[in-house]
């Protein structure tokens, strides 16, 4: 048997023992001879800072990847000019005329397609992620876009038009009047204060005194039409018949002339119009005839043809995601 | 991880060298205590040293450089024990008596001239190596078992006889 103090002085005297006891001669010489050339180490394997640095390249070729794809937003490559022409591509300041018989396809950076038709006159205004903007002087244009609201706009001559997500063709006149006819999505036409909001179905012209015109259905009547040419041309005597023709179809084109009427023309425009398609219960005829935003746009949603109109911050988001990561 | 070692796994035999001059008498220390031979330890170390250069690349870092090294001087040195009990054809000397002990005390080397180094060298080696390894280098039973193959009731043993054998020694 040992006691206590046998144990602890044993542990006493062990824990006194030096850690350290430097070899009698010294031992490097042999060590080196030994030495072979360091292999060569997988880079998984390799010090932290050398993965940070493989970290780093590979951020630099994201954000060259990042800057490839913003600067392809740049500009706007065409196609469909005469075989062997090459790859060719308009800048914002360029122009693109077109001849007789001939169609050339423009690739709006990646988000979608126009297709110039022949005898069209295209300037290239602006070009970027956020912002591409197209000049129509002359001729007809073909649209296919789809990004957020309001990136995607061209200029006429009597208006602008404003890409809502949609596909449409466009054309403006030796008179420089546009004709807009949607046919996916909708788009606003605008000019000064005054606007149209032309859903897939609809076709409206701008120009002349009344500036940007009522949008009509593409089967609309030729009477109906006739009348709403009338009425956008100043005549407002030309609402009784339009009252009096226009179908349920037809809906979006006595919505607009909500606002461009007054006083007892714009009631029994409402009161035309809930006929054919009753406001929400949410919604008052006060409200409809003091032109009170929301309840417009609530009608709206109830109209044959019509998708919802965005709210103002699902733009401002989608603008900046693009600006982030587009 | 010291700019030192960096340059080391980098192939930078000066620093490495400096490692070596850093951390020797640690390693020569371990060495030592555990062959129980100055000439074996001399040889250890130097495959310490060369294994560690070898090895460089598996050091991450998450450890001190020091606390890596000295395990992977006991990982030679216990393999350094099995090499020679395998070219021998004899078991391991693990027994009270078996000729490590006896080497040991024979070779006892001038460093070991205080009684207590003196008579752990004399220990046969399965003692001295978990006598070195609990109480000197702090290692626990299921550690020290690990590292020597054995489960931990026979490294309690040894350590239990190991400390018997010092008392003895140190008494006398």
């Amino acid at each position: 048997m040992t006691s206590p103090d046998d144990d602890f002085e044993l542990k006493r005297a062990l824990d006194a023992l030096p850690r350290v006891i430097e070899p009698p001669e010294d031992l490097w010489p042999g060590v080196r001879s030994r030495l072979g050339p360091r292999r060569l180490v997988p880079w998984w394997r390799r010090p932290a800072s050398l993965r940070i640095a493989a970290l780093l390249v590979l951020l630099g070729i994201a954000a060259g990847a990042l800057a490839l794809q913003r600067r392809g937003a740049a500009s706007w490559r065409i196609a469909g000019l005469e075989p062997g022409a090459g790859e060719r591509r308009l800048e914002p300041g360029d122009s693109l005329h077109t001849l007789t018989g001939q169609q050339v396809l423009m690739e709006v950076g990646k988000i979608g397609r126009v297709s110039v038709g022949p005898l069209s006159r295209v300037r290239l205004l602006a070009a970027s992620t956020t912002r591409q903007r197209l000049a129509l002087d002359a001729g007809s244009i073909d649209v296919r876009v789809t990004a957020p609201p309001r990136v995607f706009v061209v200029e006429t001559p009597s208006g602008t038009v404003v890409d809502q997500g949609c596909a449409y063709t466009l054309e403006v006149d030796s008179a420089r009047e546009a004709f807009l006819h949607v046919t996916i999505g909708w788009v606003t036409f605008e000019q000064g204060r005054r606007e149209s909001l032309v859903p897939a179905g609809f076709r409206v012209r701008s120009g002349g005194a009344g500036g940007v015109g009522t949008p009509l259905a593409e089967d609309a009547s030729a009477a109906l039409a006739s009348q709403v040419g009338r009425f956008d041309a100043g005549r407002a005597d030309a609402l009784d018949s339009i009252l009096a023709q226009a179908r349920r179809k037809d809906a979006v084109t006595l919505w607009h002339l909500i606002a461009r009427t007054e006083g007892a023309a714009r009631e029994r425009v409402v009161t035309r119009l809930a006929t054919l398609v009753p406001p929400p219960p949410s919604v008052s005829r006060a409200e409809l005839l003091r032109l009170d935003r929301l309840a417009l746009r609530l009608w709206w949603l109830e109209l044959p043809g019509t998708i919802p109109i965005y709210p103002d911050w699902v733009q401002t988001v989608w603008t900046w995601w693009l600006k982030l990561f587009g | 991880m010291t700019e030192t070692v960096r340059l080391a796994q980098a192939g930078d035999e000066a620093a490495f060298e400096r490692l070596y001059r850093e951390h020797a008498g640690r390693v020569y220390a371990l060495c030592l205590r555990m062959a129980g031979d100055a000439a074996h330890a001399k040889e250890l170390v130097q495959d310490v040293f060369v294994r560690a250069w070898e090895k460089l690349d598996t050091f991450r870092g998450e450890s001190a450089f020091a606390s890596w090294l000295h395990r992977l001087a006991v990982n030679v040195v216990l393999m350094d024990r099995r090499l020679l009990a395998r070219r021998a054809e004899e078991p391991l000397p693990d027994e009270e008596g078996s000729q490590g002990g006896a080497r040991a005390a024979k070779e006892a080397p001038p460093e070991l001239r205080m009684d207590l180094e003196a008579a752990i060298a004399a220990l046969p080696a399965m003692m001295r190596q978990v006598l070195v390894l609990h109480d000197l280098e702090g290692y626990q039973h299921g550690e020290i078992a690990q590292l020597l193959g054995v489960v931990e009731g026979t490294s309690k043993s040894h350590l239990h006889h190991a400390r018997r054998k010092l008392r003895e020694a140190l008494t006398r």
